[in-house]
């Protein structure tokens, strides 16, 4: 395709090998992740479900039944609301003040009520800071642990997001090198040689997988780096650099809300013509309502809609007090600009969602065809060097966290439903299974002499964790394949049909030999030591 | 006829050198490049472009830095435009930290 | 998700992946290197005749693009580039006789 000269072919063959290698375990581990972020919403849903699911998180009369809640909250606490649909459709509405921690650090402290939107009652109360109120988010924490795992990889931020900021500029770079120093993608776009040696076949499955997957590679790769640089660094050092250190301003000026200051006390916002309002307008469903001032004349309701049918972009809707309707603006900035257009992209380029299912599934595809390419090039890598001792060792763990992370993430569910059932820190479980998980296969692989028995060994058993889970989900949660088709819990059938359909292909994958693994001789075979 | 010279043997120093611009020089320089352009770029209609553009940009800019830093044949050419480029938006920085009120 | 946002997408996809077929089926590498008791009797399609498939299997998301049809072009391309990848797996000879040897 481009025709380079040689140096810098092998300069950018160098740059796309070692930056993969020395980051690609990780990078591999923030794609499987993602993969399964696509379907966080639907994660929860089957997690948590309620008895019967709501054809919406936000029916008719919703705004009354939060109006209703904030009464049960203290005052003090009404200063801002935000509610957005949780796990199963239940409503979750957090009011909450602005606060700073002990360190200084602005937190936000409240109370969630949790409603229930075919009841219209509340089912929970959680109270403490917006992390501690996190944290008892038991419904929502399964999928939360997966979404965490990729986005800052369980570390603290901001250096969690940096990390996988940093990975995405790599997984970038990978995209961009690849693409350079392939000289014929369209000569190879169909030539798969499994047929011929090892180190062939493996380059051609790693080179076609990323052939086909690179648009969206690149697209994954910028809007995820953006997401982790933007909060954890860019905001910052703008506010630094050009708002004498003042966040708030920052935020603020981004956001681009209307001033206001009339704390004269009035009646509770008009949650309900808002949002029969919104839905008018949109021809969709709320995303969230942001309430601030609540109870005060200057009080402000935004109102985010999900994108309509055919379209990427969320629309938001102003508010006042009575619910009157005050202007459409832009996610930022209080006028259409190129930069709110731009900004409004990354979302839907990321996540995937702007489609419903449809567009998920694809993006699922995408993410599994990401991790497939990245997993091939590190096999191609060590598979190469396996003569060197200190690459043999890369070789096994690459098998070991290739075949085994998405064992352990299944293992983090066998760590969630117990606790759902009996009770415990449904965080240190999920985590703990989680970890036994991962670190069982690293040392399967590092124990066993051939790598096929790793794999046959890791397939099998992430085989029967997937085959077994929907059957640990009815004990954990109550809810039967009966309840569910009486309650239309849809997300319950879908996902335990997916689970049991991806472990009988596990199994099938167990039968097939992995050119990049065949039998060594005894001989050959690498040592555990 | 002419014979083609031999390419120079390997050279520790240039090759650390050259690691240094790629790894964190141009990280450096690209954040400086994306904090100091919200300074001089226009602001738009919303007073937002000039603080989402660089921001939304950066990974697009740190690739470009880091290709351009590994493959320019002229090493110190290389460094001159890494550091013509953060100090110029190092000092725009610097001077409306100074010039804003905290 | 609507209806007509997802006959669009279906509507654009099926040629498009149609024609991605019929692209790898007569791939001229891909028929050069298969092994020999695996040996396909279908000639390549030559450079000319791939460039105008490849173009026409294009052309219903350049369609979409050209009318602001972006989330039906985002799926589409998913699809096809999914579809692509996986047509390219269905069309590759199984691993038997595979030697040890190093390149």
């Amino acid at each position: 395709m481009i025709r380079l000269p040689q140096r810098e072919t092998r300069t950018l063959l160098a740059v796309h090998g070692w930056s993969a290698v020395l980051l690609g375990l990780l990078l591999y581990a923030v794609i499987v992740t993602g993969v399964a972020s696509v379907f966080t919403d639907e994660i929860a849903d089957w997690s948590s479900p309620l008895p019967s699911q709501a054809d919406t998180a936000w029916p008719q009369g919703i705004g009354s039944a939060i109006q209703h809640a904030a009464q049960t909250v203290d005052p003090q606490f009404h200063e801002d609301m935000i509610a957005f649909r949780q796990a199963g459709g239940r409503m979750q509405a957090f009011f909450h003040k602005h606060d700073t921690d002990p360190a200084g650090k602005p937190i936000e402290r409240g109370v969630v009520t949790v409603i229930d939107p075919q009841s219209r009652q509340i089912i929970e109360r959680r109270e403490g800071t917006d992390e501690e109120i996190g944290e008892m988010n038991l419904p929502n924490a399964l999928a939360h642990f997966i979404v965490d795992l990729h986005v800052r990889l369980h570390l603290p931020n901001p250096w969690g997001l940096l990390l996988t900021g940093i990975l995405g500029l790599a997984m970038m770079l990978a995209a961009v090198t690849g693409f350079v120093i392939h000289r014929h993608l369209f000569k190879e776009l169909f030539t798969l040689r499994r047929h011929k040696d090892r180190m062939l076949s493996t380059r051609d499955a790693h080179v076609i997988a990323g052939t086909w997957n690179l648009p969206f590679a690149f697209i994954l790769a910028f809007t995820g780096s953006f997401f982790s640089f933007a909060s954890s660094f860019g905001i910052p050092a703008m506010a630094m650099a050009a708002f004498g250190g003042d966040r708030d301003k920052v935020i603020e000026v981004l956001i681009g809300n209307p001033a206001a200051n009339d704390p004269t006390p009035a009646p509770p916002p008009a949650l309900d013509r808002a949002l029969d309002d919104a839905r008018q307008r949109a021809g969709s469903d709320p995303w969230y309502i942001l309430s601030e001032h609540w109870g005060r004349a200057d009080a402000l309701q935004t109102v985010v809609m999900l994108p309509a049918s055919g379209t990427l972009r969320n629309r938001t809707f102003l508010y006042d007090a009575a619910g009157r309707f005050m202007q459409e603006k832009p996610l930022l900035g209080s006028v259409p600009s190129s930069g709110a257009a731009v900004y409004s992209l990354m979302g839907p380029l990321h996540f995937g969602n702007f489609a419903g299912v449809l567009s998920k599934a694809a993006w699922f595809a995408l993410g599994f065809a990401g991790a497939y390419v990245t997993f091939t090039g590190l096999l191609l890598w060590t598979t190469r060097r396996e003569d060197q001792p200190a690459w043999r060792y890369l070789g096994r763990s690459v098998t070991g966290l290739g075949y085994g992370l998405p064992l352990a993430l299944i293992m983090a569910a066998y760590g969630y439903f117990p606790v759902v059932r009996l009770g415990g820190d449904v965080h240190v479980m999920m985590m703990t299974a989680f970890l036994a998980g991962l670190l069982g296969a690293l040392l399967l692989a590092n124990l066993l002499r051939q790598l096929a028995d790793s794999r046959r060994i890791l397939l099998s058993l992430t085989a029967l964790a997937l085959i077994g889970l929907p059957w640990l989900r009815w004990i954990g949660t109550g809810v039967s394949w009966i309840d569910a088709a009486h309650g239309g819990l849809n997300a319950v059938f879908a996902i335990d049909l997916g689970l049991s359909i991806a472990g009988l292909l596990c199994l099938r994958a167990v039968r097939r030999p992995s050119p990049a693994m065949k039998r060594l001789p005894s001989a050959q075979a690498s040592p555990a030591t | 006829m002419t014979q083609t010279a031999a390419p120079p043997p390997p050279n520790r120093a240039r090759a650390w050198s050259r690691g240094v611009l790629m790894g964190p020089v141009s990280f450096i320089a690209a954040a400086l490049v994306m904090v100091g352009s919200a300074l001089w770029l226009p602001k738009g209609p919303a007073g937002i472009d000039n603080l989402v553009w660089p921001i939304v940009l950066f990974p697009l800019l740190w690739t470009a830095m880091f290709l351009y830093s590994c493959l320019d044949v002229r090493l110190g050419r290389a460094w001159l435009v890494a550091l013509g480029l953060a100090l110029s938006h190092g000092a725009l920085i610097a001077n409306s930290m100074m010039s804003t009120p905290a | 998700m609507s209806l007509s946002l997802l006959l669009l997408v279906v509507l654009g996809a099926v040629p498009s992946l149609v024609l991605l077929l019929m692209l790898g089926s007569r791939d001229p590498k891909r028929l050069r290197n298969l092994p020999r008791n695996a040996r396909e009797s279908v000639t390549p399609w030559p450079p000319a005749r791939r460039r105008l498939i490849g173009a026409l299997a294009a052309l219903p998301g350049l369609l979409m693009m050209l009318n602001g049809e972006w989330a039906a072009f985002l799926i589409w391309l998913g699809l096809c580039l999914c579809g692509g990848w996986l047509w390219v797996h269905r069309l590759a000879p199984p691993a038997i006789g595979a030697t040890m040897s190093r390149d």
